[in-house]
């Protein structure tokens, strides 16, 4: 960039979001009139904050409500993060009974059935696939969860089973099909579609 | 109750009043901290401490600044301390996609996935950024904070906010540019 004018530059995102006072929104318009460069930097700014403006807020799972201990400060800390402890262990266990639950009750028909090479493009958070297991990966990094890798023709898909599912992983080799929760995976050594958990594994032949 | 009202109640040890604080930032809060550092478990994390730091020190804040601002601060020293000790770390980028659960629902099933694919890009994009970079645009554009509320957390002016915005802007400009569709 050779434009010299710092001062409008700097000021360039403010004046995009309409929070510069009149007297600097005057000055960067002046300027833009007589400066091609500023005007496609605008455009270009006003491109990124479009994208960035789509990021939504982010909630906070339920099951991981604070649970606080600050023993310096018991004397007059919060009630509510004593019983925020107490809730959470009470979330912790209704969320491993509602898993075996779900599982054991789970409506297996209302699955999507796809191909793993569709499950990409899928919005259905429950999916099943089939496929032939082409490697067991012991426990993954993740509180002793097992992976395995399922692959069908030219595709294949990681598959997660958390450490307190009642699911058993069949041998490489073994055709199966695979019902579970579809997502992607955005950690930098990870970055791939996975069906994570898995609720049910039925071996096919 | 009003907020003066509110923390004063708070500072007296009102289980209450400490709830109500909570729940008014704690969202803010754990946004801003997922977008630090990049991870829902070290968001987690942050917001816990963050807390915990604030309510040890609740004490001490003595209204000159708005409480928020006042989180704010805690919040965004935290998360560079963070970011510090784990610099040798590769950063998670956990980014925004997870489950879908994490963000609000859109109107259709295309759509929504429309809308994971592009957030999982752009927060990809804004994890290349410098936390310094990252912070302004996350206050600004994700939280909605005005300049003034930005350059009262970091103890900066607006001038310094804007131009960081403009540098950051430009940079996640340059990031996206590849993955435009071309026209």
């Amino acid at each position: 960039m050779s434009c010299w004018r710092i001062d409008v530059r700097r000021n360039l995102a403010r004046y995009l979001d309409g929070a510069a006072p009149p007297a600097l929104t005057d000055r960067v318009e002046r300027h833009l009139m007589g400066c091609g460069e500023c005007r496609a930097t605008v455009v270009r700014l006003r491109s990124a904050r479009a994208a960035v403006r789509q990021l939504p807020m982010v909630v906070q799972d339920d099951d991981n409500a604070p649970a606080f201990v600050t023993p310096a400060r018991r004397k007059w800390f919060p009630h509510f993060l004593a019983d925020a402890a107490v809730a959470a262990g009470f979330a912790i266990a209704f969320t491993l009974l509602a898993t075996h639950v779900v599982a054991a009750r789970a409506d297996w028909s209302s699955f999507r059935t796809l191909r793993i090479a569709d499950l990409r493009t899928s919005t259905d958070p429950h999916v099943v696939t089939e496929g032939t297991i082409v490697s067991r990966e012991g426990e993954s990094d993740e509180k002793g969860s097992r992976r395995f890798r399922l692959r069908d023709g030219a595709a294949d898909v990681v598959c997660e089973v958390l450490e307190d599912a009642r699911v058993s992983v069949p041998a490489i080799g073994q055709r199966v099909r695979v019902w579970g929760v579809s997502r992607y995976d955005a950690r930098a050594d990870h970055r791939w579609y996975e069906i994570h958990p898995v609720l049910r594994i039925e071996t096919i032949r | 109750m009003n907020e003066t009202v509110e923390v004063r109640a708070a500072q007296a040890g009102d289980a209450g009043a400490q709830q109500a604080i909570y729940d008014r930032y704690a969202g803010r809060l754990f946004t801003l901290a997922f977008y630090m550092l990049g991870s829902r478990a070290a968001a987690e994390d942050a917001l816990q401490s963050i807390f915990l730091k604030a309510f040890a020190a609740l004490d001490r804040f003595n209204g000159k600044s708005a409480l928020s601002t006042w989180l704010w601060r805690i919040a965004l020293n935290h998360c560079n301390d963070e970011l510090k000790r784990k610099r040798a770390e590769t950063v998670p980028l956990e980014t925004i996609l997870g489950s879908g659960d994490d963000v609000s629902p859109e109107p259709s099933p295309e759509r929504r996935l429309e809308a994971r694919q592009t957030e999982t890009v752009v927060g990809r994009a804004l994890m290349e950024l410098s936390p310094k970079l990252r912070t302004v645009v996350v206050l600004r554009y994700v939280e909605n904070l005005s300049y003034d509320e930005i350059a009262a957390a970091l103890g900066t002016s607006v001038g310094t906010v804007s131009s960081r915005l403009s540098r950051a802007l430009a940079e996640l400009e340059r990031i996206l540019r590849p993955l435009q569709p071309r026209s």
